[in-house]
């Protein structure tokens, strides 16, 4: 883990996963938080795009 | 020769019919030339004998195989029309649904499933169509990942080099057709799983529009960017399985209420009055020699000079990372809850995490789908075509962990996608094109990208650099 990462994702797993009901082994943990941590700074990349109010969600895509 | 080499040899396909397509298999199956069922036999022969050395396939389905060549042969013998792809054989990557076996998407979780009572729609159609259906093929589990490095049923080989991975997740997909033990097979594409595959292991990779073709039957991974597509050892071909199953279906909330539009009848045209340019900035991230010189020597054949940058495709294609751990960890969570322990090691984690993300991470990857989609179409307005690299780089052994791309040290696994990803988020049409190789040389891919509904353009240039040897996807003869 990045000691400047503000977010302690190994709690952030554990009550999480408490709150949906999704035990999680214990060995798995530092696993499931390192997965975490990259998918926040993709995260971090696609909330760096300015949306408007306006822009809706692609639920059905159609391109 | 001595070793794997002469192993490699003896485990050469021996069917006649091995380097035929499917259009020659079906041409002489119609003209009476030869039986579905002999083909059908030889090629079940050499799948049995020659599987083991590649792992491509998980079932094989001889009995089935035989009953639907044996009514191919009764409808020649009445003077009727069999079909497009009369007498012959293929297989679906292990996710379509098959009448009688468990669908196993990769997974061991599924083998305890019941067997599927009907067919996918595009097996039923390819049936239709007169095809034969030989068996079912490996796969990264659930779909996520693109490598077939498969806990459960071992790693899919490359059957250009056996020490190295053959891309997923349709890796057995790619295998099974590059080996020439079927002409084509079928996939599917969620972040470029049919065209990593296609690349690493050399052949013609067709991802339709998103919507094109009927996804019902076939296991999910992420919904929101799921397609289903042929892969195969020619344009002509690929172009035969893509049409055979167009049309609308009421059983896919996604697939398009749009007609038949056949792409088979369009190859011949060539690339006159096709504007073609070579895709700038996101596809222009750092690659492997072997990636630069496909997509130079392609663009220096259809005569592209002018480069234009797709907008957004980076951010799309972080969108598209985020989607795709979100969507599928929440599909799988009821089993993550209950049996951890059953998943492939190497997705259980990723999905674990997916499953406990913020929703907001999920709502603005959605959201930047359209904001994306609005502003990268514009593309068009300066070209219909465009050509981008596949896979950064051509097939790695098996087991790679990091590769070093022009000084970028990076993940292996999920940047074999990096250029791939941004197409599937858009829903384009893409074509897998495998670059003509000398004997010996690993095989490597490019993109050829056109708008929404535009197979046929996708096509007619694929055909088109196939037809002068820029092009080429032989039968793999494995070292």
């Amino acid at each position: 883990m990045n000691p400047a990462d503000p977010v302690d994702w190994i709690a952030y797993v554990d009550t999480a996963s408490a709150a949906i009901g999704l035990p999680i082994d214990p060995a798995h943990r530092a696993a499931v938080a390192a997965n975490l941590v990259r998918m926040a700074q993709v995260a971090g990349v696609v909330d760096t795009v300015p949306l408007a109010d306006t822009d809706e969600a692609a639920a059905v895509y159609r391109p | 020769m001595t070793g794997p080499s002469m192993v490699a040899a003896a485990r050469a396909p021996s069917s006649p019919f091995a380097t035929w397509t499917a259009a020659d298999i079906a041409r002489a199956v119609r003209d009476g030339r030869a039986r579905a069922v002999e083909v059908t036999r030889a090629a079940l022969d050499d799948i049995e004998r020659c599987n083991p050395l590649i792992n491509a396939f998980t079932a094989l389905t001889r009995e089935r195989a035989m009953a639907e060549a044996a009514d191919v042969d009764a409808v020649v013998a009445r003077g009727e029309r069999p079909g497009p792809l009369a007498g012959v054989p293929y297989a679906v990557k292990n996710l379509f649904d098959i009448e009688g076996i468990a669908t196993l998407a990769g997974s061991r979780i599924n083998r305890d499933h019941p067997p599927a009572t009907a067919d996918a729609s595009a097996v039923r159609r390819l049936r239709g169509a007169g095809a034969v259906l030989v068996g079912a093929l490996n796969m990264d589990e659930y779909a996520y990942g693109f490598s077939t490095e498969n806990s459960h049923y071992g790693p899919t080989c490359n059957p250009h080099d056996l020490s190295r991975i053959a891309g997923g997740s349709s890796g057995g997909s790619a295998a099974a057709a590059a080996a020439g033990l079927v002409p084509f097979t079928l996939g599917t594409d969620t972040n470029g799983s049919i065209r990593v595959p296609a690349s690493l292991c050399g052949l013609f990779g067709l991802k339709p529009t998103y919507g094109r073709l009927s996804r019902a039957g076939a296991w999910p991974f992420v919904g929101s960017l799921d397609h289903i597509g042929p892969l195969a050892r020619s344009t002509a071909d690929l172009a035969l399985a893509y049409d055979a199953m167009q049309g609308p279906d009421a059983t896919d909330p996604v697939c398009a209420q749009r007609p038949v539009e056949p792409a088979s009848s369009e190859l011949g045209h060539g690339i006159d009055g096709l504007r073609i340019a070579v895709a700038d900035g996101h596809f222009a991230r750092p690659m492997a020699d072997e990636a630069r010189a496909a997509v130079h020597r392609v663009a220096e054949a259809l005569g592209a000079t002018r480069r234009v940058e797709v907008p957004e495709a980076g951010r799309g294609r972080a969108a598209a990372f985020v989607m795709t751990a979100i969507e599928g960890g929440l599909l799988h969570l009821p089993d993550l809850k209950v049996r951890p322990g059953d998943f492939d090691p190497l997705i259980r984690d990723r999905l674990l995490a997916g499953a406990l993300a913020p929703a907001h991470w999920l709502s603005q990857a959605q959201r930047v789908r359209r904001y994306v989609r609005d502003r990268a179409l514009s593309v068009f307005e300066q070209c219909d075509v465009l050509i981008a690299p596949c896979t950064p780089l051509s097939a790695p052994p098996i087991g790679t962990e990091w590769i070093t791309l022009e000084g970028e040290r990076m993940l292996a696994r999920p940047n074999l996608g990096l250029f791939t990803q941004p197409v599937s988020f858009l829903g384009w049409p893409v074509a897998a094109v495998p670059v003509a190789v000398a004997p010996g040389t690993l095989p490597i891919g490019v993109q050829v990208v056109a708008a929404p509904w535009r197979e046929d353009l996708c096509l007619r240039v694929a055909a088109h650099l196939e037809r002068i040897g820029v092009a080429a996807a032989p039968v793999a003869t494995p070292r």
